[in-house]
């Protein structure tokens, strides 16, 4: 055993890490996203008073829509992510492709692999739980819907700042979605949130989509509003996401990135 | 100006301070195939970059088939191409699936065919259904290549085309751009750091040194900037008589070896100096003559101006 050699090992790390933003970020990020959401879910469990059968369809109905947002996020970002590993961005946009294109087919991709995706969970949430998610009925066509959007403008936003600011912030494409968990109220109602973060809650589109689901599994049914504000703040959020990704594709160019966004 | 398929002017690229590329204007006549040469850092990729659109100038104009590149971005994108032997493919794809995926994004009409002529041309057929990871950089090389003659291009950008390439493949590169020049007439902006390539394949050469072009001219006028020739000379016996003759004359020379001596002067001089050193009694076993060459003009050119930079200090 030889101290410096040992010294050298652990050196090389903390540089790293003083260098790396997603290791950074990483080494916190997702231990405070389980205390924070498991945290909420206890406090939510204390106060229940439906029967088990009810719980677990709120769980794994949140599980298998909270899935389709993680999803889909990821697939935009993914796509885009794909590309810089290899050093094909280089390759790509400096054909014909317009950034709007790009973004277009990677939201088709995305939906492609989504009802994948929701296939296989629903039917192992059915086959070992007894769960079935088309038991929304036809709420589950406008819940899927707005939570891809809400995926999608998502994913939007974080493949500009990816184009932007390179390969240090790669990990926002797998955790940054997951900042809206806790305050989507996945597995909980908002009602449990503090109330500073209920009123931020509601601007979230998937926010709306939660709380709807639950009332749909327990009343059969779901207040238009929920619908409405998701589909309203949705559109928005699009827009806005679409207007970012341009931005930062053109800032990226000015500033030279696009051509070492590997970096 | 001739039929000018490229036209840059006041061309600059600053980088928060940095100026890459500073206030260039040149121009690429239709089927000309000019040489863009530099040191590192000289403003090379960067002024490919912003013909291809990658990187935004700060000031200037692009202008390609007499058209305003930002405002014509998807029209000209679709004639012209680019090939870097330091770009990839997507590595899980296959050689024939990354053509064409790029087939499609240039709307190529029957993909398949021409990307099995491409393949054929370049020698990758046997290689069409393995993935691009298990490509060696050659392979890699002449895939790159396959996809800048995808779209049957008027214009190509090619940085580097023969890195990594075997002498025997990177002359049936040279001779496949050289076709593709005779017969249709392709333009062609080429970089690499080979100074025998450059002058072989281009009919023009454009000096960049920190971000400014330094000189553009044919090959052969460029090496006529120089005026003196490189003689080397090796003998029998030690140097020290011949030492003796060039510090009388005054020539200006190097002894690389111990039986070796390089003597830099004007061509004209060489046959008296060779008749002057075999009266002398010096038995010579052998004599090269080198004249200029573009590397001897590309160091002048840098070492002057880092002459010059140090005297400004």
């Amino acid at each position: 055993m030889n101290l410096l050699r040992i010294k050298g090992i652990v050196i090389q790390n903390l540089f790293y890490l003083r260098h790396s933003l997603e290791e950074f970020v990483e080494t916190f990020f997702w231990p405070a996203i389980d205390v924070i959401i498991w945290g909420f879910m206890t406090t939510y469990f204390t106060q229940l008073k439906g029967s088990l059968f009810q719980v677990i369809g709120f769980l794994m109905a949140g599980l298998i829509l909270w899935n389709i947002v993680w999803r889909a996020q990821q697939d935009i970002s993914m796509s885009l992510l794909k590309n810089v590993w290899s050093k094909n961005i280089l390759n790509l946009f400096s054909t014909p492709l317009t950034p709007g294109e790009f973004v277009v087919a990677t939201m088709i991709l995305g939906l492609f692999k989504i009802f994948l995706t929701l296939s296989v969970i629903s039917a192992l949430a059915f086959f070992l739980y007894y769960f079935n998610i088309f038991s929304l009925g036809f709420y589950l066509l406008p819940f899927f819907v707005n939570l891809i959007a809400f995926a999608w403008a998502s994913g939007i936003f974080i493949t500009g700042l990816i184009v932007r600011f390179g390969m240090r912030i790669q990990s926002f494409a797998w955790s940054l979605i997951t900042l809206f968990q806790p305050l989507s109220a996945v597995f909980y109602p908002i009602s449990i949130l503090p109330s500073f973060l209920q009123k931020i809650a509601w601007f979230l589109p998937s926010a709306h989509i939660f709380e709807g689901m639950r009332e749909v599994l327990k009343n059969g049914m779901v207040s238009s509003e929920h619908l409405f504000w998701a589909f309203g703040l949705n559109l928005i959020y699009l827009i806005l996401a679409d207007w970012f990704f341009i931005f930062m594709f053109e800032k990226a160019r000015e500033k030279g990135k696009l051509a070492k966004v590997e970096i | 100006m001739e039929d000018a398929v490229l036209e840059v002017k006041n061309l600059t690229k600053n980088f928060d301070g940095y100026l890459a590329v500073n206030n260039i204007s040149f121009e690429i006549n239709r089927g000309e195939i000019v040489g863009l040469l530099g040191p590192n850092g000289a403003g090379k990729t960067t002024t490919i970059m912003m013909l291809l659109g990658i990187t935004k100038p700060n000031s200037g104009k692009i202008k390609i088939f007499g058209l305003d590149f930002e405002t014509h971005r998807k029209e000209i994108l679709n004639k012209i191409n680019f090939s870097s032997a330091y770009t990839y493919f997507l590595e899980r794809l296959t050689v024939f699936e990354n053509l064409y995926v790029f087939a499609c994004l240039y709307n190529i009409k029957n993909p398949s065919q021409k990307i099995k002529e491409l393949l054929e041309k370049f020698e990758l057929i046997n290689f069409k259904d393995k993935l691009t990871l298990g490509l060696s950089t050659g392979q890699l090389t002449r895939l790159n290549l396959c996809k800048a003659f995808l779209n049957n291009p008027e214009l190509i950008f090619l940085d580097e085309p023969t890195a990594s390439l075997d002498p025997d493949i990177a002359k049936k590169v040279h001779e496949f751009l050289f076709e593709a020049r005779r017969e249709k007439n392709v333009s062609m902006l080429y970089t690499s750091h080979n100074m025998d390539e450059i002058t072989q394949m281009c009919d023009r050469v454009i000096f960049l040194n920190k971000g400014k072009i330094v000189a553009s001219d044919t090959p052969l006028n460029l090496t006529k900037i120089i005026k003196d020739s490189f003689l080397t000379l090796t003998f029998e016996a030690p140097l020290k008589k011949v030492k003796e003759f060039c510090l009388k004359r005054g020539l200006n020379f190097q002894i690389p070896r111990f039986n070796t001596l390089e003597i830099t002067l004007k061509e004209e001089e060489i046959g008296k100096i060779l008749t002057q050193l075999v009266r002398e009694g010096v038995k010579i076993t052998d004599i090269i003559i080198k004249k200029p060459d573009l590397k001897d003009v590309f160091l002048q050119i840098v070492q002057s101006k880092n002459k010059s930079k140090n005297r400004n200090l």
